[in-house]
């Protein structure tokens, strides 16, 4: 064997050589090695004898357009597969990945093919594995958030009514104080609860007691714009802050909009339930510039109103206006 | 440059060509692939015009993917592949049998993906060259492509391939079961590879008329 033949056999990668009528003239170590034939049994074969995927249609194709065009023409593993199926397989689809190479090369003036074969499918593996590992932590990833975003709705949300709760309210009143400070808007804070809640759920019982409470967060979300802000502070507590005050005088459109919506019954089962509400307003930035302060000056109005017959609302340092039902 | 019959005669050649490109595309994805290049350019980079086709953008800034390969003797030069990166994941996919029209970030393009891109840019590319071959009745040897992901940042973009004297660019449009995969292709040519193909375009036209 001479220095170059034996250095075919020394190389890493497989290497095939075939003449113009597809016959096997070179098959060396390593592709003994990988496909288990001996180069005796090889060489002298057709292709496709071989290798029998050299012999659909596709790859006939190939071979030929490579002979006809001379032009070097690169398979890529991850779409083909094997087309030398490895020792012990036959087709050589079950998993194996080879790149392949084919160009013409002359030999004693004659067109002959080089196919050069690269097994990639020990790194193919590990890039798949990779990526079904980058899938799993995006899905984990995904749950990981949909769980978040949950608890962080849980967190700030009031379970009975759906609607924002304390922590929700305290959040958005933060944020709003910290938006407007510097515009120099108004916004009013309504501070409401349910005249003779108690007095419901001794009567009708707990669970309708509930259902008014939903039906009154409802309708309270419903007497207000989707920009202003209704939340239930606890029991028959609701808050309201409503945005975008031009001038004092529209709230009082407002609050009668709100007093409307208990006019009609509420309807739980059989039972028809007729509540009334009193609650005060406050405005930022007249009455206070703090939440706290905000929310003290609209208790306090709240609590004149009770004080004076409640079903009704009162402005903050104002007298209590009164709506008839 | 090119008038726009020089244009129109070697837009035909080469979608004949590119045809067959896409034909081979579509049985590597296992759906069909149409594959047609609906305009041709080429750009002097020294010309009068320079601004004018810096403006007209050969791909968006950021990350490409780019197949290029040499070819040569008495015609000779580089014929270069270029995709958004994003947009090379989409034909990966399908070949791969995994399409599901999602366009990915760079980033997820791994190793194998490039092997078949290379072998995308090789079906292409062999089939642009293969015609300048057959137009100009030239023998043309040329190299497998290699394949990198570059970003390109604005300036660069600019700069890009700025060495070489004429480029013919063709614009390519890919189009999948549900995506729409655009590419160019650039053929940069030295002087004489250049002054070659206008004339035997010319060559052409005269025995057409």
């Amino acid at each position: 064997m001479s220095f170059g033949d034996d250095l075919l056999h020394q190389l890493s990668i497989g290497l095939v050589i075939i003449d113009s009528n597809n016959t096997i003239r070179l098959w060396n170590r390593w592709m003994e090695k990988k496909t288990g034939f001996a180069s005796a049994d090889a060489e002298g074969q057709q292709l496709y004898v071989v290798s029998p995927r050299f012999g659909e249609d596709r790859y006939r194709k190939i071979i030929e357009s490579v002979c006809v065009s001379r032009q070097g023409r690169f398979l890529a593993g991850a779409i083909h597969g094997a087309l030398f199926a490895p020792e012990g397989e036959v087709t050589g689809v079950s998993g194996g990945r080879q790149n392949i190479q084919i160009e013409v090369i002359e030999r004693s003036g004659k067109p002959m093919l080089l196919i050069q074969v690269m097994d990639v499918t020990g790194h193919y593996q590990k890039v798949q594995q990779m990526r079904s590992f980058i899938r799993t932590l995006e899905s984990e990833n995904d749950e990981m958030r949909q769980i978040e975003q949950t608890a962080r709705s849980l967190a700030l949300h009031d379970v009975l009514t759906g609607l924002p709760n304390r922590l929700s309210f305290n959040q958005h009143m933060k944020w709003t104080l910290h938006n407007l400070k510097y515009d120099k808007e108004i916004f009013a804070v309504v501070f409401l609860d349910i005249d003779g809640f108690k007095a419901v759920n001794d009567r009708f019982g707990h669970a309708t007691g509930d259902e008014v409470l939903s039906e009154t967060g409802r309708r309270l979300r419903g007497a207000v714009r989707g920009t202003d802000f209704v939340a239930r502070l606890a029991g028959d507590e609701f808050t309201i802050i409503l945005h975008g005050i031009k001038q004092k005088a529209d709230v009082v459109t407002v609050a009668m909009k709100i007093a409307e919506q208990f006019r009609v019954p509420i309807h739980v089962k059989k039972d028809e339930i007729s509540i009334s509400c009193s609650f005060g307003i406050s405005f930022f930035p007249d009455d206070g510039d703090s939440a706290d302060v905000l929310m003290d000056k609209a208790d306090q109005a709240l609590y004149r109103v009770k004080r004076t017959g409640k079903n009704g609302f009162a402005i903050f340092g104002g007298q209590p206006e009164r709506y008839m039902l | 440059m090119l008038t726009d019959e020089q244009k129109d005669i070697l837009k035909e050649h080469i979608n004949v060509y590119i045809g067959q490109a896409a034909s081979m595309l579509s049985e590597m994805a296992s759906q069909k692939v149409l594959l047609s290049v609906p305009e041709i350019d080429l750009i002097s980079l020294r010309g009068p015009e320079q601004p004018d086709w810096q403006q007209k953008l050969l791909f968006k800034h950021g990350h490409i993917v780019s197949s290029s390969m040499k070819f040569g003797h008495n015609f000779s030069g580089r014929a270069m592949l270029i995709f958004p990166a994003r947009k090379a994941k989409l034909l990966v996919d399908a070949c791969m049998g995994e399409f599901t029209g999602d366009e990915a970030p760079a980033a997820e393009l791994l190793d194998t993906d490039f092997d078949v891109l290379r072998e995308i840019s090789n079906v292409i590319l062999n089939s642009v060259i293969g015609e300048f071959g057959n137009l100009l009745d030239e023998k043309l040897e040329f190299s497998l492509p290699d394949v990198e992901l570059v970003f390109v940042s604005e300036d660069e973009q600019k700069s890009y391939l700025q060495s070489d004297l004429h480029m013919l660019v063709l614009y390519t449009s890919f189009m999948l079961a549900d995506a729409k995969v655009e590419g160019v292709v650039i053929i940069a040519l030295g002087v004489s590879s250049y002054s070659m193909l206008i004339a035997k375009i010319d060559k052409i036209i005269g025995e057409l008329t």
